[in-house]
């Protein structure tokens, strides 16, 4: 037996994306999954940890810094996406503060794999407290797919409470890539818990200022 | 005790002494009103007197006489506020000049005032708290032992976060104003409550972390070796026990089945190997599950780890005195380090300094180095640390336990962060598998499969193992690389089993006509988890399975074809009736598959993997054939054909948490035995005494009698004589009677 109804999913969507359009909202809204786990002790279980490439990009506003050498500098440019050089990051001087400002101002970072070694040097420890240390980035790929990569990329990540939630797209989006990305998000996240089904008390999705549907 | 005179008047009874005025007085209050009041001041006069000329009998009295007010305070509602008050004053402004004895009189009447809710508990807290540090060892074991269990009583149905927070607090402040010996006992009772789930919070956590930091080593102490334990109460007490019978049940059954079919094929040989290792396998899953090191570590609730670590690291500095303790502190930053993946570069030379064959508690420090490391940091930061290790321990001139240690550590670092390692290193290393001591060898074989399954283009070419047998890279190919998966890991065994059951359920409706199909969807249900083990249990030899369905498939004479499928009759039909459900939910498509590319190559697999994902919510039942799948991929193993690489069904980050050192004084099982050694076990083996009686010679020089002769000598030089033949020619009944004239005369019967 599915523990999801396909067809109820589908409705949760369509009502999700009517209500999106029935009060416009001054910004996109995003899909987020919320998930409430039971039988989980976060005290004595071990906390999972998973990232996983979703089928379509869930967030369009989702800013990437490329940290990189000139040759990667101009590609960015060239691109429209935000760069910094090793310069740049030397006037930080390692100064906590600044280093937070960065961390918040993007959502992922990639730097340059000749360059990313000296990154833990030039920065200290801030991005990694953020979560957010740099992916590398070679010349043999291609920026651009690299880039969508980890757009694509969401990670699930339990700490101290019971629930979760992550963005897994927005109203913008057709039906079936939404239906996609939840599917898959689903999938993936129960097979990183311990008792798999036996692990969720429930799943919705909502988007940011939208009514919440159960769908399990 | 007598009591004074002034009792016999008001009572006009003989009450002899406190006990019995204790009991009329809890049967009747009110009338024992005036001889409560009497005795209360009598204990106050008492008290004054001690302070201007005390003495042992005084002592006496006045305990028993405080023991006696606070049994009988409840029934007096006047004197509840005076009393506790009095006491508290005592204790707390004369607490130096009182004896022990009564110290822990007044603390024992506290305490039963408390109980009686007399007295505010917070308040008894915070009193307790000071007198720790009082210094009387006996009260101080006393009072711990109440705090803790006045703790967890107050907590015990729901927590009290208030008075929680303010003790927490309390003890917090203790920490660097109180008396040491005061502030380590407070961090004892912290710890015990910790352990005993009482309070399991962050803020327990942390205040134990800032006492690490203490200037005074023995806080310091129980506070590293808090964090340094493993906990391995916390895990064992209740959850476990359900879950591992569960896993020891399903392993059982696992293995009954491959025995069962085991047991149906005629080369039992060569599947009594393949059984054992899939034993080995099994066992080595459930281990992985039940490992200490998925448990819950205290370290993990640290508020600010990275300021913690740096903390300690300056602590380290600073410490002087005992080596012990700043190992303690090493092994802490390391585990810090390594569980929250913090920046500390600092911190690997500084061990670096530390490592060599000589150093006390080496195995401890190769240990936090290869605890430290983790994939955040740079590459070029542990390297140094390798080769060190490299070449202060792994040379042919040092011993080779040494050498396997050094190897061990290499790998434990390795492990968690593989980038460090080169590729020369590892090939110079690789070669030590041919070493004569077995601990050595054992350890490059090790490390040797660990590269196999990390990164299998930095061994030799010799050492890469065969293409298809194992897994193939897994680990990062550089600093910083990420690599998202694109779904669940071991997904396509779903597809692939699809795919190979298909073919059976082919075969099988050219054989019974579509006609059953709608009826076993139904019935697939219920027994499928039966059906399913049964399918798996076989899969050692899915190779042969594949063979012949495949046979079938391509259609060659009717005849041929009943025989291959009634051979696989029993269970090629329990596999098509499981699959039928999922293959109507896949419906055509997967069809369709199977039947136009039927070798699927791995590229193909992926992108279904990924239809996989986005097509179904996946139901427990996939979960767990997809673990079943996987467990028996395992199996296989080296059944693999040639060049048909598939991707890792394991997720990379598997290693635990903690790293014992262990792991890495794990030299040699069973060392290899001197021949003086193994003739003394063959000795040890034998029975001690031989059968029959013995009898010493009068003269062991004597020669041997005429009769041993006759015993000794070969039986076809005797087999012709008269009396030899005749023995065998007699009936049974002859034999019974002569048996029974020879014991007669011996004297048996």
């Amino acid at each position: 037996m599915s523990k999801i109804n396909k067809e109820f999913l589908l409705e949760a969507i369509t009502s999700i994306q009517d209500g999106s359009k029935a009060k416009q909202r001054k910004f996109l809204e995003t899909v987020e999954l919320q998930i409430a786990l039971k039988n989980y002790d976060p005290a004595r279980d071990k906390r999972f940890t998973g990232t996983v490439k979703l089928r379509h990009v869930p967030k369009k506003s989702f800013k990437v810094c490329i940290i990189g050498d000139d040759r990667h500098l101009d590609e960015a440019k060239s691109l429209g996406y935000d760069c910094k050089s090793a310069e740049d990051l030397k006037k930080l001087n390692k100064n906590k503060k600044l280093v937070k400002k960065l961390a918040k101002g993007y959502d992922a970072f990639m730097a340059s794999d000749g360059l990313i070694k000296q990154i833990p040097r030039l920065l200290g420890p801030g991005l990694n407290k953020a979560g957010k240390f740099p992916t590398s980035l070679s010349h043999q790929e291609s920026m651009e797919e690299k880039v969508e990569t980890v757009k694509r990329t969401i990670k699930f990540q339990m700490k101290k409470v019971l629930c979760l939630s992550v963005a897994v797209g927005n109203v913008s989006m057709e039906m079936d890539e939404l239906n996609a990305n939840i599917m898959l998000a689903v999938n993936f996240l129960v097979s990183l818990l311990k008792k798999n089904w036996q692990n969720v008390r429930s799943l919705h999705i909502k988007s940011t200022m939208g009514k919440p549907h159960r769908i399990y | 005790m007598q009591l004074r005179k002034s009792n016999f008047k008001l009572t006009g009874r003989m009450t002899s002494s406190l006990p019995t005025l204790q009991n009329l007085i809890r049967r009747d209050p009110t009338s024992y009103k005036d001889d409560f009041a009497v005795q209360y001041e009598y204990l106050k006069s008492k008290i004054t007197l001690f302070f201007v000329s005390p003495s042992s009998e005084l002592n006496e009295e006045i305990s028993e006489l405080i023991m006696f007010v606070s049994h009988v305070l409840k029934c007096y509602p006047t004197y509840h506020e005076e009393f506790p008050k009095m006491l508290e004053d005592l204790i707390r402004k004369h607490n130096s000049i009182l004896p022990s004895e009564l110290r822990v009189v007044i603390c024992k009447s506290l305490i039963i005032l408390r109980n009686r809710d007399l007295y505010q508990p917070v308040l008894l807290m915070k009193l307790f708290f000071e007198l720790l540090g009082c210094p009387d060892k006996a009260l101080r074991e006393m009072l711990k032992l109440h705090i803790i269990t006045d703790i967890r009583n107050i907590n015990l149905k729901n927590s009290n976060n208030k008075m929680n927070r303010a003790i927490q607090a309390f003890i917090h402040t203790m920490l660097f104003k109180a008396s040491p010996v005061a502030a380590k006992i407070a961090i004892q009772i912290m710890i015990e409550l910790y352990r005993k789930h009482v309070w399991n919070d962050a803020k327990t956590v942390n205040i134990i972390a800032d006492a690490c930091l203490s200037t005074h080593n023995k806080i310091m102490v129980a506070a590293l070796t808090f964090f340094l334990s493993n906990d391995p109460s916390q895990n064992k007490e209740d959850d476990g026990n359900s879950s591992e019978e569960e896993e020891k049940k399903d392993k059982a059954k696992k293995i009954s089945g491959m025995v069962r079919a085991a047991g149906f094929t005629k080369k039992a040989k060569n599947k009594m190997k393949k059984l054992e290792r899939a034993r080995l396998i099994l066992r080595k899953e459930v281990k992985k599950k039940r490992s200490p090191e998925g448990s819950f570590l205290a370290v993990h609730l640290l508020n600010d780890p990275q300021t913690f670590a740096e903390k300690l690291y300056k602590e380290l500095g600073r410490l002087n005195d005992k080596f012990e303790i700043k190992l303690m502190v090493m092994q802490l930053i390391a585990r810090v380090v390594g569980i929250h993946q913090l920046f500390l570069f600092n911190f690997y030379p500084y061990l670096q300094k530390y490592l060599s064959h000589s150093q006390v508690h080496c195995t401890k420090i190769l240990a936090a180095a290869a605890q430290a490391s983790h994939p955040l940091v740079p590459p070029d930061v542990i390297e140094p640390l390798l080769k060190h290790i490299a070449n202060t321990f792994i040379s042919d001139h040092q011993a080779v336990e040494v050498m396997a240690v050094g190897i061990n550590s290499v790998r434990e670092i390795c492990v968690r962060c593989p980038l460090a390692m080169d590729k020369d290193l590892l090939q110079d290393l690789a070669q030590y598998k041919k070493h004569t001591d077995k601990g050595v060898s054992m350890a490059a074989r090790s490390l040797i499969s660990l590269f196999r399954t990390l990164n299998r283009s930095m061994l030799a070419k010799v050492d890469q193992g065969k293409p298809g047998e194992n897994i193939g890279d897994v680990g990062p190919t550089e600093y910083g690389a990420s690599k998202p998966l694109e779904a669940i890991p071991g997904i396509e065994f779903l597809n692939s089993s699809d795919e190979e059951e298909d073919e059976g359920g082919c075969c099988g409706e050219d054989k019974q006509g579509c006609c059953g199909e709608n009826g076993e969807k139904e019935t697939a249900e219920p027994g499928t988890k039966r059906k399913r083990l049964s399918s798996t249990s076989c899969c050692g030899s899915s190779g042969k399975r594949r063979r012949s369905a495949s046979e079938t498939s391509g259609g060659c004479s009717g005849s041929k074809r009943h025989r291959t499928t009634s051979e696989t009759s029993g269970s090629s039909r329990k596999r098509k009736r499981t699959t039928s459900s999922s293959r109507s939910r896949k419906n055509s498509t997967s069809r369709r598959r199977t039947f136009s590319e039927t070798s699927g190559t791995s590229s193909k697999v992926k992108k279904t993997a990924q239809e996989w994902m986005t097509d179904k919510i996946l139901t427990e039942e996939d979960f767990q054939r997809i673990e079943e799948k996987r467990l028996a991929w395992l199996m296989q193993g080296k059944q693999q054909k040639k060049g048909k690489r598939q991707a890792s069904p394991e997720r990379a980050d598997d290693h635990g948490d903690i790293l014992n050192p262990s792991n890495i004084e794990h030299i040699n099982k069973h060392k290899k035995q001197t021949k003086e050694e193994r003739l003394e076990t063959i000795r040890k083996g034998r029975p001690d005494k031989k059968f029959g009686i013995k009898k010493a010679k009068m003269d062991p020089n004597a020669s041997s009698t005429n009769a041993e002769k006759r015993k000794n000598k070969p039986f076809m030089m005797v087999v012709h004589k008269r009396g030899i033949r005749e023995r065998s020619r007699k009936s049974f009944a002859e034999k019974q009677r002569d048996l029974k004239k020879k014991l007669l005369r011996a004297g048996k019967i």
